[in-house]
């Protein structure tokens, strides 16, 4: 059983706990039913100040017996990012089918859902949507529609608020998102990143 | 990275430790054949002093496991963890040099094999940690006047395998087995502890390791590892891999009760072993092309000594393990496939960079061919977070996951494809 953003415990570990993962601050628990997240990853996409594009690499699954209800979602360290919408696409059979699941990282938003298993007609806000006990039989796409409003508008991870009936939970999925004003500044800076310099020429 | 108290009550594992019985104790078994009727050890074994038994702690369980003898569980058997020492101190470590190994758990098993290894204080485990916090120990397990060891990591909860780790072959379709972190063992497999001969007469070893020592006796040639890959369909996508300092890879550890060579079977336990000091950063590659990620690490020669308090008597076997990362880089074509079916489409002049993923086996990624041992050990990338795949767009295409999006969870079974 495997899905996106998603990390399903099972197996022998189970004693390696949840409960070591959960910690609870101010009454709200850690993780909880729609976590653990084991994502580390960013995404660069170039586009021009104002332009919207789609990120949408998070998938959503309630492992739990009880329904949840999603209250806030917003990203961490945010520096210049607008969200436009913040959606969940129902996406049923995944992952076993193939092909293009879903947004991906694209320009434009809402994107062209051609060939997208994502079922866009069925679309809701992301808050006060509840998602489902006994995933991930049903799972959401988390997908976002943003704009930047700087040179490198950029947040660091998601963060959702969200409870049941009787608990409130917060989690952090890892992913960074950054919206770049220069056609090549996102192979830029991962150039940089790697060690990949322009020499200049010599006349 | 070091454990608080806290993080340590998720560092748990569970084990398996098969146990060879002897004959005429296995015979003794009162169940029917095939029940799960426990074999009872033969005698009380005695236990290693200074170590409180793991059922009068009350802490959390730092490893659990079962041992059995033809496959059915052992009740009595005693189970001690000994602790090995950082990684780094391989290092400078030079051949003939010995280190007694501490004891840091025991327990004994119960009706059903089963066993609780719990640690009187967590922070007895500190000098043993390597960078990413992870620690080696060996296991042995005693009943029956035998002695059977197999070695396992102990790594904090966020780490762990969750048993959905994705296993690769490589190329040359070797059948070893991969490094799961089960410590399961064959009956009367190997890592046994060879009774002490003395005049050509074996002595009969009895009772648990009351001191466990391990030795250099010899370092091999440095072997290529398998520390990453990735896959692309399309000739407009860039990919990176970086192994950074500090990354982690686990590696199967070959046992013997000779040492001799022909004698070794692979992926008898595991162990990790840690990234250099500096990066490792492989040659980008662009375009169409399936490759697989390798550096070299260095792999020593180990005798294991068990002295036993009862008799005093020493027992002895050898591993082969990985030592530390030796360094150099290079990309090898591979015929392998990605299985990665689940694509969305990122646009030109997009990047995606994922750290961490679900912890990737190479069944045989680490091959050792010396005089002293030749053997294919398991290698697993994927716990660290300073094991880094890039892909960088040209055009507009698809990245594709492995049991997930290409974002998240199986980042080192990423592939590329045109839209």
């Amino acid at each position: 059983m495997k899905r996106r953003g998603l990390l399903i415990v099972t197996g022998l570990l189970v004693l390696a706990g949840v409960g070591s993962g959960c910690g609870s601050t101010f009454g709200v628990v850690e993780g909880g039913p729609l976590g653990p997240s084991d994502m580390d990853t960013a995404i660069c996409i170039p586009a021009k100040i104002g332009q919207p594009v789609t990120i949408g690499t998070i998938a959503l699954a309630n492992t739990s017996d009880r329904d949840v209800v999603i209250d806030e979602v917003s990203f961490l360290d945010n520096d210049g990012l607008v969200i436009i919408q913040s959606l969940a696409i129902p996406n049923p059979g995944y992952p076993d089918k193939e092909g293009s699941l879903g947004s991906g990282a694209t320009l434009g938003f809402p994107p062209d859902t051609t060939g997208f298993t994502e079922d866009w007609s069925k679309k809701m806000p992301t808050t006060g949507l509840t998602v489902p006990a006994h995933g991930p039989s049903v799972t959401w796409d988390l997908v976002f529609g943003l704009r930047g409003t700087k040179q490198v508008s950029a947040g660091q991870g998601i963060e959702i608020a969200y409870h049941d009936a009787q608990t409130k939970f917060h989690i952090m999925f890892k992913l960074a998102i950054e919206i770049q004003n220069d056609p090549d500044g996102c192979v830029k800076a991962d150039d940089a990143r790697n060690g990949v310099t322009t020499e200049p020429s010599e006349a | 990275m070091r454990f608080s108290r806290t993080q340590l009550g998720g560092l748990a594992l569970a084990v398996v430790v098969s146990l060879t019985a002897a004959p005429e104790t296995a015979g003794a078994s009162t169940g029917a054949a095939g029940s799960p009727s426990s074999v009872p050890s033969s005698h009380e074994i005695a236990a290693v002093p200074g170590v409180p038994d793991s059922g009068a702690l009350t802490g959390d369980v730092v490893l659990a496991g079962t041992v059995t003898a033809d496959s059915r569980p052992v009740a009595g058997a005693l189970v001690v963890a000994y602790a090995w020492p950082r990684n780094d101190v391989w290092d400078a470590t030079s051949v003939g040099r010995t280190y007694t190994m501490l004891p840091v758990a025991q327990a004994r098993t119960d009706a059903d094999g089963h066993y609780d290894l719990r640690v009187f204080d967590p922070r007895s485990l500190d000098p043993f940690r390597n960078d990413d916090g992870a620690v080696n120990v060996s296991l042995t397990a005693t009943a029956n006047g035998k002695t059977q060891v197999v070695d396992q990591v102990l790594r904090d909860a966020g780490q762990q395998t969750t048993g959905e780790s994705e296993v690769m072959t490589d190329d040359s379709a070797m059948t070893a087995a991969p490094a799961a972190n089960d410590g399961s063992i064959d009956l009367n497999g190997p890592g046994s502890m060879a009774p002490d001969t003395i005049g050509g007469v074996v002595q009969p070893a009895q009772g648990s390791c009351s001191s466990m020592t391990t030795t250099n006796v010899a370092n091999l040639p440095p072997g290529w590892v398998i520390v990453g890959q990735s896959f692309s369909g399309t000739a407009y996508v860039k990919a990176n891999f970086k192994y950074t300092s500090g990354a982690t890879s686990e590696f199967g550890v070959a046992a013997s009760t000779t040492g001799a060579e022909g004698t070794w079977t692979a992926n008898v336990g595991v162990t990790t072993s840690t990234a250099g000091q500096s990066e490792t950063d492989f040659p980008t590659k662009t375009g169409k092309g399936k490759y697989f990620y390798e550096t070299t690490f260095n792999s020593s020669k180990f005798k294991l000594g068990c002295y036993h308090y009862n008799t005093t008597q020493w027992t002895y076997s050898y591993q082969v393990r990985a030592t530390d990362q030796f360094g150099g880089a290079k990309a090898v074509s591979t015929t392998n496939t990605s299985g990665a079916t689940e694509c969305i489409p990122y646009n030109k002049g997009t990047t995606l960079r994922v750290n961490k993923s679900k912890a990737i086996t190479w069944s045989n990624g680490f091959q050792i061919n010396s005089p002293i041992a030749t053997v294919a050990l398991s290698s697993r990338t994927g716990y660290s977070t300073s094991a880094e795949l890039d892909y960088t767009q040209i055009k507009d295409i698809q990245l594709c996951g492995k049991g997930g999006g290409p974002a998240s969870t199986t980042a080192l079974t990423v592939g590329a494809k045109a839209l």
